[in-house]
């Protein structure tokens, strides 16, 4: 049955149809909830199944000629945005502020050290080392990074969820991904060698 | 290079990755590589620290329990419960 059939019979509340619809698209919301609410299991599956049972219950108002995928994942960026916001999570002072960001604190001198991305995947205590240094980005710069680089959206579709502007996406990316490479420098200098 | 060409040429290097740069841009951090080693250290290490952040795409998998919860919870919203 194709998407826009099953996005009706969802409309008419038939559970049956959404539960088909939502197979294409339960992995990337529940891998969006699991890398921004890093290191807090219960939190990424409470994302997950809020955000579905969301989307049922107020898909009567999704506009077909909207992408079903934009939609989801808005919903589950605001769920996660949200659940951050509540356990006061954030730092008073973003961690940004606080590690070299600032061009004129920042230390010329590099050499690269880094392990490669195969070598991530396949060596869980990397693949620990990268989670953990992003569970503390705050969760602003954590959304973008995610649907970035780990989901692989576009500037425009990350744009679009977190109905932010193009520039704004590209400079919380590009300082996310600042402060995750003097994170990965501290870790991994020690463990590559 | 002095050192505030390269600090400012840095702010470019993640739309250099993304494939965004402008064709000028582009050119001017290329020429720069080349006298220039710790920038080029700076952008690999970037680069990687994408890499390594791609890598936990399939990292993520999600538990049957969770799935399983959602289908009952779907079910009795529809039986108005």
């Amino acid at each position: 049955m194709k998407e826009s059939e099953l996005i009706e019979r969802s409309k008419a509340g038939d559970v049956e149809a959404f539960s088909q619809l939502i197979r294409n698209y339960e992995n990337k919301i529940f891998s969006l909830a699991h890398h921004v609410c890093a290191g807090m299991p219960s939190d990424a599956e409470d994302v997950y199944q809020e955000t579905f049972l969301s989307a049922f219950k107020n898909i009567k108002g999704f506009k077909n000629r909207s992408n079903l995928g934009t939609w989801l994942y808005r919903i589950a960026a605001n769920l996660c945005w949200v659940r951050f916001r509540k356990k006061k999570r954030e730092p008073v002072v973003s961690i940004l502020d606080r590690h070299r960001t600032d061009e004129n604190e920042v230390p010329w001198e590099f050499k690269d050290w880094f392990p490669n991305p195969e070598e991530v995947s396949r060596k869980k205590e990397l693949q620990e080392a990268v989670v953990k240094a992003l569970s503390e980005l705050p969760s602003d710069y954590r959304l973008v990074v995610t649907l970035r680089d780990i989901e692989g959206l576009s500037a425009e579709e990350t744009a679009k969820i977190l109905k932010l502007s193009i520039p704004a996406v590209k400079s919380r990316l590009h300082r996310g991904r600042i402060y995750l490479r003097e994170r990965f420098e501290e870790e991994f200098k020690e463990k590559v060698k | 290079m002095k050192e505030p060409h390269c600090k400012s040429l840095s702010r470019k290097m993640s739309d250099y990755i993304d494939g965004s740069l402008d064709p000028k841009t582009l050119a001017k951090i290329k020429s720069h590589f080349k006298d220039c080693r710790p920038c080029v250290a700076f952008f690999k290490t970037l680069q990687k620290t994408v890499g390594a952040l791609g890598a936990l795409k399939s990292a993520a998998t999600l538990p049957r329990k969770a799935q399983g919860g959602l289908r009952e919870k779907l079910k009795s919203l529809s039986h108005g419960n």
